[in-house]
């Protein structure tokens, strides 16, 4: 660890001595942190290309990073902002409650968070929580859900990876709104993990214990698009699917008539206001608004599925 | 609170059979089921909010009062987002969110029953409205299922800041909508076509050509003209 550090000390002494010029205009940069779960949700990947494009719009430097949806590694990440003295932190965080204390902590070492998407149980640790109504967007998906069952029927539910609060918020307000149509009926109920292939799988074992199925729920986009894939194979495609995020792959697959709808969290918009909430925090001490900011989502069915691209609807 | 679960489990067994061995000995022991732990997630989506309660606090003191004082007239606030949404919104409205987000307006009007669609659970009922720019149809929901949280959100002193979570922010909405449909239920049941009524309620819109679908709080029938 030491003679890390050491070499590194060295490199940037050597550094500085042979690009004096450059590196005084780079360091004169400040630093924005920027950390996602994991990129093999294009949900995720929309945030941070987004909120490193406007960072740098701004005129800082930036590092991007995903902690995984593990609260060790995000608690590591927090970590190393503090060491490279950010100037502030842009976070879709890695658990409601696990999160408290690493910005607890980033806030004791002077650094500002800025939360984007899911939100933390506690206020006054982060300047701002830019929340994505989830309930109200899960509310619509599972209102279009019923619409197109014709209010009645069997269905399955897809549910998410445990660790991610916005996969039980999800499933709640799906159940809040399901639950108030007594002829619609719950026959199957299981986590993919917000994984296509594992959904792949699970549908395919849980068309074989109830072929009588009508529709199917699924938590978020990728595992609607795994579920798809599997009812496609077992030429179910009479079956109603909604899905959930709005990512490309769910828009086309609605365009197509395979999934129903699905439901669009405003992510580019929420990045870029963090983005431009940090900025105004950095060069004025306050953002201006309140702490929580609550962004509603928006319905994607077939109507307006062609202004969809890349987590954002074209006017 | 994992931690938590892993002993839970190792005491329930024992606490069991302690149970079965002396029941009458221990009438206040109470076992959690494994259900009852997993149904408590570590996160945003738990709550111990009451919203009952919050409900049965502000009602009669708050709700009711500002929906039968404050509400914007229906008329008015239909042409006027016809002309400006956005100054529309700014005078008589509530906009969640940021400048983009969806505006809540509490209205008052009268109008004409036109239809009853009670086909679906999410029961509405047409209604006409005069208007100075001619005759406009909106729609009331009437239950039982009630879409949208039009009233929580038209109200300035329910805000998301005040709540732990969206969990709680949602259940405060349900339980305001609840409420209200609860107060017009007689009222609902005796709709007819050809009625006139009079009603306050809420209604939310995100743009001028959005459709104004209301949820009413007050409802009565008037004598017909």
């Amino acid at each position: 660890m030491k003679r890390t550090a050491c070499l590194i000390a060295a490199a940037g002494l050597l550094a500085g001595v042979a690009f004096a010029g450059a590196a005084y205009a780079e360091g004169a940069k400040k630093l924005i942190v920027v950390i996602t779960p994991s990129h093999d949700n294009p949900s995720f990947t929309t945030e941070a290309v987004v909120a490193e494009a406007k960072a740098k719009e701004l005129g800082y430097d930036t590092l991007v990073f995903s902690h995984d949806d593990d609260a060790n590694k995000q608690n590591e990440l927090i970590d190393t902002a503090i060491t490279r003295k950010a100037a502030a932190i842009v976070l879709d965080n890695a658990g409601a409650d696990a999160t408290v204390a690493a910005l607890q902590k980033a806030k004791a070492a002077g650094i500002p968070s800025f939360l984007i998407d899911r939100e933390i149980n506690a206020t006054g640790v982060a300047i701002a929580q830019i929340v994505s109504n989830n309930y109200q967007g899960a509310t619509l998906g599972a209102e279009e859900f019923v619409r197109v069952m014709g209010e009645k029927g069997n269905f399955f539910e897809l549910v998410g990876k445990e660790s991610d609060t916005n996969a039980g918020i999800r499933s709640k307000a799906y159940h809040d709104v399901i639950s108030q149509y007594p002829n619609m009926k719950l026959v199957a109920q299981q986590s993919a993990n917000w994984s296509q292939t594992e959904a792949f799988s699970k549908v395919e074992s849980m068309l074989q214990a109830h072929p009588d199925v009508k529709g199917l729920i699924s938590g978020n986009d990728t595992m609607g698009v795994g579920a798809i894939a599997a009812l496609q194979a077992a030429k179910r495609g009479d079956v109603v699917v909604v899905s959930f995020d709005g990512s490309n792959d769910a828009r086309d697959l609605v365009l197509a008539g395979k999934d129903a709808a699905t439901v669009l969290q405003p992510f580019s918009h929420e990045a870029q206001l963090a983005v431009e909430l940090a900025d105004k925090y950095i060069k004025t001490g306050s953002t201006g608004q309140p702490e929580k900011i609550s962004l509603d989502c928006t319905l994607i069915t077939k109507a307006n599925a062609d202004k969809l691209n890349n987590m954002a609807m074209k006017e | 609170m994992s931690g938590g679960r892993h002993m839970r489990l190792c005491v329930a067994p024992a606490a069991a059979v302690l149970a079965t061995l002396a029941l009458a000995a221990l009438p206040a022991c109470r076992i959690l089921s494994i259900e009852t732990e997993q149904q408590q997630p570590n996160d945003a989506s738990r709550s111990s909010f009451d919203a009952a309660s919050f409900v049965s606090t502000s009602w009669d003191q708050r709700v009711l009062p500002y929906f039968k004082t404050k509400a914007a007239d229906l008329s008015q606030v239909l042409n006027g987002s016809a002309t400006d949404f956005n100054q529309t919104a700014a005078r008589w409205g509530r906009r969640l969110g940021d400048v983009n987000g969806p505006v809540s307006f509490a209205v008052e009007g009268s109008g004409v029953v036109t239809a009853l669609n009670t086909e679906s659970r999410a029961g509405t009922a047409s209604v006409d409205v005069q208007t100075d720019t001619g005759t406009k149809s909106v729609t009331l929901q009437v239950g039982p299922v009630v879409r949208g949280n039009a009233i929580r959100d038209s109200l300035p002193f329910v805000s998301f800041q005040d709540f732990t979570n969206q969990i709680e922010f949602a259940q405060a909405g349900r339980a305001l909508t609840d409420r209200a449909m609860a107060g017009v239920k007689a009222a609902v049941a005796a709709l007819k076509g050809g009625q006139r009524v009079h009603f306050s309620g809420a209604m939310t819109m995100t743009k001028a050509t959005d459709p104004a679908v209301i949820t009413p709080v007050l409802l009565q029938a008037e004598p017909s003209p």
